[in-house]
């Protein structure tokens, strides 16, 4: 998942970008409130944290200018600013959520799956597709109970899929997707990865759901 | 708005009012008529009287008075009224020895009329009750009659007495009558007045409802003055000038809040943040290397931001020590531009500096370099590149005067109103990390502690001009 990180603290970007990473995601930073704004109109983020006092445009006026012009990702507004008409200002100018500081990291990243989950309408924390479960709290996959040992790239593709599962995704999608602007993807890094999700949790079976739609892209199908 | 103006209070001014005038003009009646009924009355009492007197004169002109007692001949036939009957008159006559001489023929053998008592009175009045029950009024005469035999004169009294249930029924009639009077006239009073002053104090009652509907999430709105009575206006302009001090007061204790909240609450949360990771990933370099090293200089930023504040809170309460000295201000003033020289340079301002010879000063030396420090700081720092830079100084009978003329970027008159808000910074955003908006603060909280004044203007071609004056003798 690929998330818009909107931070002017160099401290707090540079911390909060490390946890993100290390949590899953792709992630793009920036620290002005008007570059937040292009780079969100030509991304689909799954998430965006956005603080409120920004220099050039500040984050209350970025968040409206998207809902304006109906930019949907949901957002978690982070901000020191704790009263709460602040926090009704900001729910109310179209925030997903708020988180004030200081926080802990894993309220954060907890808030930021449950914002992915409601961005795909699910719910349940856990993917279930037949007898594989992706456990997407705790980043791990498991097949007959047995867990499965998946890297970051390959965790990242199967719950991006599986969150769309009977959607073909193209290429490009999965790459806007999975990574960021700083990440230095190779032309076959999506279809490498894919074989490599084939061979560890499907291996040996025709029935493989993880299918290749040939010049379309990629798709899980639901389990029958 | 129109259902509070209705509702009028039993103690509003309306009611009020209109208490007073009908409880003034019922006394009024009350006390007109009382005296208006005396007069009326005694004049017809007096006109009684009159007649009744006149009767009683006119009786004794007819009167002959003989061995046997007086005749009365006003006609061939005897008077009817003293017969006896409805409506009867009496008289009763004495000799000087108290002895009856004569008595109407109305009046009983048993029956008695009151004879004159006051022998110094030509007439005597009184009011009595008449031998057949009825109320009455009588006069009594004292005369001189002449014997028709012996023509020899002599003194009687007389007496007459009449009803005067005529003139009582007259009297009653004039009492209902100016009671019914009185009362109508006060009812009719009490409507005229309540709507009188409900038309006249409606404007009090919307301007009530106007500052009843003022509340801590409406100190935007403001009352219409135009639209008063000319006396009202007063009240609603100063009305309008209190909601909108209150209004930037409100408005600068949630900027206070907010920009505490951020200068204290950010580095925290960068600590936090920066801590939780290193827990996390302990092996990872990214979450570790560096950690002790922000954390010191996280912990500096707060502990300055801490010591601010509370310098700033003491001074404010006046609980700072001011230990006077005798110093030259223009030595303290080159050491602090030696300092900042540096800074001078690399922006490239332009300084000048006309400060007299001797700028001698006797105040806290530690207080006054805060100030002046802060001040110079500000000004050297938020000056545009490459402008002019002017500090100037004078002496007078009081005072010394300090003043720093610098061209910040894009400062605004409104942004005067706040220079000396603490936390307030021009970049709401509060990008840098060097100031926390506290440094003008405490240098006005500083300067009034030594009963000083500090001012900022702004000039033609964008100069700020900072003036310092403090008491040359603290």
């Amino acid at each position: 998942m690929r998330v818009l990180l909107v931070e002017d603290s160099p401290r707090l970007l540079r911390d909060l970008t490390f946890a993100l990473e290390k949590r899953g995601f792709a992630v793009d930073a920036c620290s002005d409130g008007t570059d937040a704004l292009w780079m969100a109109r030509d991304v689909p983020y799954d998430v965006i944290l956005l603080d409120i006092m920004l220099p050039g445009t500040d984050g209350l006026s970025v968040l409206r200018a998207l809902r304006q012009k109906d930019i949907q990702i949901p957002v978690l507004m982070l901000t020191a600013k704790g009263e709460v008409e602040d926090r009704v200002t900001g729910l109310e100018a179209g925030a997903d959520d708020y988180l004030t500081k200081p926080f802990a990291v894993s309220e954060l990243l907890a808030r930021v799956d449950a914002l992915v989950r409601r961005g795909y309408r699910d719910k349940n924390p856990i993917i279930a597709l037949g007898d594989l479960e992706i456990h997407t709290g705790e980043r791990t996959v498991s097949r007959g109970g047995v867990e499965q040992s998946l890297t970051p790239r390959e965790y990242r593709l199967l719950e991006f899929l599986a969150r769309r599962r009977g959607k073909t995704s193209s290429k490009s999608e999965i790459e806007t997707h999975l990574y960021d602007d700083e990440s230095y993807v190779l032309s076959n890094t999506v279809e490498s990865t894919v074989s490599a999700l084939r061979r560890k949790l499907w291996s040996g079976e025709s029935d493989c759901p993880l299918r290749t739609q040939r010049g379309h892209g990629y798709l899980i199908v639901n389990p029958e | 708005m129109m259902d509070q103006a209705a509702k009028r209070p039993k103690n509003g001014l309306g009611n009020r009012v209109t208490r007073i005038v009908v409880l003034a003009l019922g006394v009024l009646i009350l006390l007109g008529g009382f005296f208006v009924h005396a007069a009326i009355k005694e004049l017809l009492v007096s006109q009684f009287d009159q007649a009744l007197l006149t009767k009683a004169q006119t009786l004794t002109r007819f009167a002959e008075a003989g061995r046997s007692g007086i005749n009365l001949h006003f006609t061939e036939e005897p008077l009817p009224e003293f017969q006896g009957g409805d409506d009867s008159e009496y008289y009763q006559v004495w000799f000087k020895d108290g002895s009856v001489l004569a008595r109407s023929p109305s009046l009983e053998l048993d029956q008695e009329l009151p004879r004159r008592s006051q022998p110094n009175k030509h007439a005597e009045f009184r009011s009595l009750e008449l031998p057949d029950g009825r109320a009455g009024r009588a006069v009594s005469l004292r005369l001189s009659a002449q014997d028709g035999v012996d023509n020899e004169g002599f003194i009687v009294d007389l007496t007459l007495a009449r009803s005067s249930e005529g003139l009582n029924q007259i009297l009653r009639k004039l009492v209902w009558g100016f009671l019914a009077g009185g009362l109508s006239l006060l009812i009719l009073t009490l409507l005229v007045v309540r709507r009188a002053t409900r038309s006249a104090l409606r404007p009090v009652d919307l301007l009530a409802a106007e500052v009843a509907g003022i509340d801590a999430e409406s100190l935007e709105s403001r009352i219409s003055v135009d639209s008063l009575p000319v006396d009202l206006q007063p009240i609603a302009s100063q009305i309008n000038g209190l909601v909108k001090r209150l209004g930037a007061t409100f408005a600068r204790e949630r900027r206070f809040a907010s920009n505490a909240a951020h200068e204290l609450l950010t580095p925290v949360s960068e600590l936090r943040i920066a801590s939780d990771n290193a827990l996390d990933w302990p092996d990872d370099p990214r979450a570790t290397s560096g950690l002790a090293k922000e954390a010191c200089e996280l912990a500096e930023q707060m502990e300055h931001v801490v010591r601010s504040l509370l310098a700033l809170s003491r001074a404010e309460a006046h609980l700072t020590p001011v230990n006077s000295e005798h110093f030259d201000l223009g030595n303290l003033l080159k050491e602090l531009l030696d300092s900042f020289q540096a800074e001078i340079s690399s922006r490239n301002l332009r300084f000048t500096c006309e400060l007299p010879k001797e700028f001698p000063l006797n105040s806290d030396r530690v207080i006054v370099r805060s100030i002046l420090s802060n001040l110079l700081l500000n000004a050297i720092e938020y000056s545009a590149d490459a402008t002019p830079l002017k500090l100037s100084g004078r002496i007078d009978s009081e005072m010394i005067e300090l003043t720093i003329e610098n061209r910040p970027d894009e400062v605004t008159r409104e942004d005067l109103e706040h220079f000396c808000e603490a936390f307030w910074r021009k970049d709401s955003a509060r990008s840098s990390r060097e100031h926390t908006g506290l440094g003008l603060a405490l240098s006005l909280a500083f300067v009034r502690l030594l009963k000083g004044e500090l001012n900022f203007e702004i000039e033609e071609e964008a100069i700020v001009v900072t003036t310092l004056r403090l008491p040359k003798n603290h």
